[in-house]
């Protein structure tokens, strides 16, 4: 029995233009309903970004190198990794020499602390996050290790553990944020302007190891500068008097890390 | 027996007087330049009144150990800090006047007692000396202030409207699955007939090349 | 009761044929063949889960390589199932509907094997659950997250929704010849298909509408892959016209891919009756469009980089263009962009094979692009620090990248071994429609 024949019927649109315009009023709809639901419940549940956090603590850390007087020893960056059992090839303070007309000089590059910190804005997890004074930290344990903060960071300061460090006998293995040590095998370390140390009233490890008095430890609050020989600046005005300049300024990452020129040298190449 | 003349003789007395008179010092300053220590100083730090939102003035005064002002001379202000340990932070330099005395200004960064000390260094003529006083900084003092970044509406908005995006579009998905799901599992009605695979379906597409 | 012969269109047998024919010897060896490929790329994997990631040729410099560039090439290449599928059929072009199942399975397989790589990048997987309860709005690794995942949700449903009716197909006309499993996972799958009108409307309402949003979706992927290196001050990475510049160049991959997948299964399962040289050269010309929008974008980028020379762009140029790295950039924009275009728009080289190396040689050549992209911007330094550093991939890198590339045409051959490789319900529509079309042109000419 033939009943069946679509010809009879009534001209049907050929299939695949059927009613478009209900199925993206459909769509649209949905799309009304889910926003209308949706955003006041967002409100509650969204993860926070704690790149905008503003810091409240009694102190709010900076450092000041004098270029003037760095010697490239690298004694900073040995004593920095001799206490948070780093491998050689983490310089969390690196000491680089830049040729000049006439010769070069030295010039340590560490971890600029930004206030407007890049690394800190494409982290998925907020494992990077900026404690209460301000200092950049890493909490290991919520690193998932995808090397996006050493993509995005300018200053080429962050460095990622291939390999698990080599710990020395009866050294603690409880890592905190503050004091990273050791450091976790698949995870991103940095410098952490030893808070670990402020805690207890002392000065970072590079800082005190620096014997040419170049490395200061400056806190912003009460505009002190102290370095490892115990001479102490009012900071904003020797920075003042000393036109220091911040590196990669154009960036708007507003570092923390000031230095100070000498030897000619004003900035970089890039 | 050679003459000397009345006039010589009393030139060389009057010479003689006034070397003699020299000697013991009737100018004051030949009788410093005779002495071979550096006088004593006192310092002297004047109470400081601190009020919200000014600079305090901080001021000194120095004079010898007669009282007598000491002019022209540099003395270095200190603020002590607490920074890993007890330390003295230079916050300016004055040179005083002709009255020994000398003051900076300085924006006190912390609530409280703020200890001030007063050092002249000493220099040839003098000696070092320097003096303390306490003051009460008014607050409120701002600590400092993270610069702002990024547009606060799009921070605040921008999260909330992806987020809304993405739960939209999962929602049309699922709709889409459920309506087809739906319509599947509902069974063939009874009066609708067999629909056959329309017999030109079977045909090639005329236009097809080869 | 006469019973009716039940016509079986031609293309319907055509496609049904790789489910219905047993397999061979060459279908075993060569799917015997990529398994081992893939075998070993899944040891070379496992070895990096014990080790980390020391195993690679990564470094404190160089710390994104193989495995970022394949994340972008294989997401990109799966581009030519959204083309194909869906702009094609928002325009009503008729001539897709042989291509659409082959296309949109190439694309969830490359969609399946790029989604992957993220996860193979890191250097915590184990901790990556972080990322679903800690995730941060901002950081362009999570849009990415949600963008591929998204995008892998609606692929899946938009290759399912035709295929209900062809598994209903299935379902009813290979019930004998199929074991009990088979016609399970038949009859689970079709959903209770049986081709009423109210369900023919309602799986292409679904299928618009999916056609609609799959546009935006695709294009919100690869833009929010191109954010990973476009929110970055590296020079060669900070440029505004990174998003559309990784949209063409998936679309251009995606195309080519599509193109060479089409003349292995045409060859492999004696297509050629569906899948004609008209097809080739429709998508042909559209990679060729493509091919010179991607050369525009690149040109874009090279001149306004090149003529400010910010930072250490020179340097980076300098690699790029004419240093270590420039065989492989001079090779990638002759065999990768000009040669093709050649191919294509000389009518006596528009022939299958010709057309199908033509393809290979812009896949291979966007992957190389990728890897350009990725791996000059790390080696060159952006402080005083650093100057040239050197990437050399290791045995693990290059074995899952090996073993990723084998994994679609293995997917591919295992997917047509259970479903038709040619939709027939689009099929049916096509002929459907032309059929209107032609009944509309002969009333309107009354």
């Amino acid at each position: 029995m033939n009943g069946e024949n679509p010809g009879r019927e009534a001209p049907q649109p050929p299939a695949g233009k059927v009613s478009r315009r209900r199925v993206l009023g459909g769509v649209g709809a949905v799309v009304g309903a889910a926003a209308a639901t949706v955003i006041p419940l967002a409100t509650i549940g969204l993860p926070s970004t704690r790149a905008t956090e503003t810091p409240t603590a009694k102190r709010q850390w900076g450092m000041v190198i004098d270029l003037r007087l760095c010697d490239g020893c690298e004694k900073c960056t040995k004593a920095c990794q001799k206490e948070h059992s780093l491998p050689e090839e983490h310089t969390w303070l690196k000491i680089v020499e830049v040729p000049r007309e006439g010769g070069s000089y030295f010039f340590p590059k560490i971890c600029q602390q930004c206030e407007n910190p890049p690394c800190l804005k494409v982290c998925p997890t907020a494992a990077t996050f900026k404690n209460p004074e301000g200092v950049i930290l890493v909490e290991q344990d919520r690193c998932i290790g995808c090397r996006m903060c050493m993509a995005a960071c300018p200053y080429e300061a962050r460095y990622f553990n291939y390999e698990d460090p080599i710990i020395p006998a009866g050294a603690l293995d409880n890592p905190m944020p503050e004091f990273p040590v050791p450091q976790k095998k698949g995870t991103v370390g940095k410098c952490v302007l030893c808070v670990h140390n402020a805690d207890k009233g002392k000065l970072p490890f590079c800082v005190e190891a620096c014997s040419m008095d170049a490395l200061y430890i400056a806190d912003y609050n009460s505009d002190v500068m102290v370095n490892g020989s115990g001479h102490t600046h009012q900071l904003s005005k020797y920075l003042y008097e000393n036109d220091a300049f911040r590196y990669k300024e154009e960036l708007n990452t507003s570092p923390r890390v000031w230095y100070i020129a000498g030897h000619g040298q004003d900035y970089f190449e890039y | 027996m050679p003459h000397i003349s009345s006039t010589l003789r009393t030139v060389a007395l009057l010479a003689l007087l006034a070397l003699t008179a020299a000697t013991l010092g009737i100018h004051p300053a030949l009788d410093a330049r005779a002495q071979s220590e550096p006088a004593t100083t006192t310092l002297t730090v004047q109470p400081i009144q601190h009020t919200a939102g000014e600079p305090a003035i901080l001021s000194a005064t120095i004079t010898d150990s007669s009282g007598a002002a000491v002019g022209d001379v540099p003395l270095n202000f200190y603020v002590e800090t607490d920074a890993f340990g007890p330390k003295l932070m230079k916050v300016g330099t004055a040179v005083t006047d002709v009255t020994g005395a000398a003051s900076v200004s300085f924006d006190p960064t912390w609530e409280g007692e703020n200890k001030v000390t007063v050092i002249f260094p000493g220099n040839a003529a003098y000696t070092t000396s320097q003096a303390e006083t306490l003051f009460e900084a008014i607050g409120p003092i701002e600590g400092h202030v993270n610069a702002e970044f990024g547009i606060k509406t799009i921070r605040d908005w921008a999260p909330l409207v992806a987020f809304a995006l993405v739960i939209a579009v999962w929602g049309t998905l699922l709709v889409v699955l459920f309506r087809t799901y739906r319509v599947m599992r509902r069974p063939r009605p009874a009066t609708e007939a067999v629909p056959a695979r329309s017999p030109r379906a079977g045909q090639a597409l005329p236009s097809d090349e080869r | 009761m006469t019973s009716i012969a039940i016509s079986h269109p031609p293309y319907e047998d055509a496609a049904l044929r790789p489910v219905v024919n047993k397999a061979g010897l060459i279908w075993w060896s060569i799917f015997l063949g990529l398994s081992a490929v893939i075998a070993v790329g899944l040891v070379a994997y496992g070895y990096q889960l014990r080790e980390g990631l020391s195993v690679t040729g990564l470094s404190q410099r160089i710390s994104w390589g193989f495995y970022i560039s394949n994340l972008v090439f294989f997401i990109g290449i799966s581009y030519g199932g959204a083309i194909t599928s869906a702009i094609l059929r928002l325009t009503n072009a008729p001539w897709r509907a042989p291509l659409v199942r082959l296309a949109e399975a190439m694309a969830v397989s490359a969609l399946l094997v790029g989604a992957v790589f993220p996860i193979i990048d890191l250097g915590r997987p184990d901790h990556m659950y972080h990322l679903f309860i800690h995730g941060q709005v901002g950081s362009p690794v999570l849009w990415d997250v949600v963008a591929i995942s998204t995008y892998l949700a609606a692929s899946l449903l938009f290759i399912y929704l035709p295929l209900i009716p062809d598994i209903a197909l299935c379902r009813d006309r290979l019930a004998k010849t199929s074991g009990a499993l088979r016609r399970a996972m038949y009859r689970v799958l079709a959903l209770g298909w049986h081709g009423s009108d109210e369900q023919k409307r309602v799986l292409n309402q679904g299928m618009t509408a999916l056609a609609i949003l799959i546009i935006p979706l695709a294009v919100s992927v690869h833009s929010v892959l191109a954010w990973l290196f476009g929110v970055t001050v590296r020079p060669g990475w900070n440029s505004t016209i990174f998003a559309p510049y990784f949209v063409i160049g998936a679309m251009y991959s995606g195309v080519a891919t599509v193109i060479l997948v089409l003349a292995a299964f045409r060859w492999a399962y004696k297509l050629e009756d569906y899948i004609t040289l008209k097809h080739f050269r429709y998508l042909s010309y559209m990679m060729l469009v493509l091919a010179l929008a991607y050369l525009y974008f690149m040109v874009s980028e090279y001149l306004t980089e090149g003529y400010k020379l910010h930072e250490s762009t020179g340097a980076l140029l300098e690699l790029v263009l004419l240093g270590k790295l420039a065989p492989f950039f001079w090779l990638f924009v002759v065999g990768g962009i000009l040669l093709p275009v050649l191919v294509v728009a000389v009518p006596m080289t528009r022939t299958i094979p010709l057309l199908a190396l033509a393809s290979l040689a812009v896949v291979l050549g966007m992957w190389l692009k990728r890897f350009l992209i990725v791996v000059p911007s790390l080696a060159e330094s952006i402080t005083p620090a650093t100057k040239l550093t050197i990437y050399t991939p290791s045995w693990v890198e290059i074995s899952i990248t090996v073993a990723a590339a084998a994994a679609i045409p293995w997917m591919l051959m295992l997917f047509f071994r259970f479903f038709p490789i040619i939709s027939v319900f689009e099929m049916e529509e096509a002929a459907e429609a032309e059929v209107h079309r032609r009944e509309e042109i002969l009333r309107g000419g009354n």
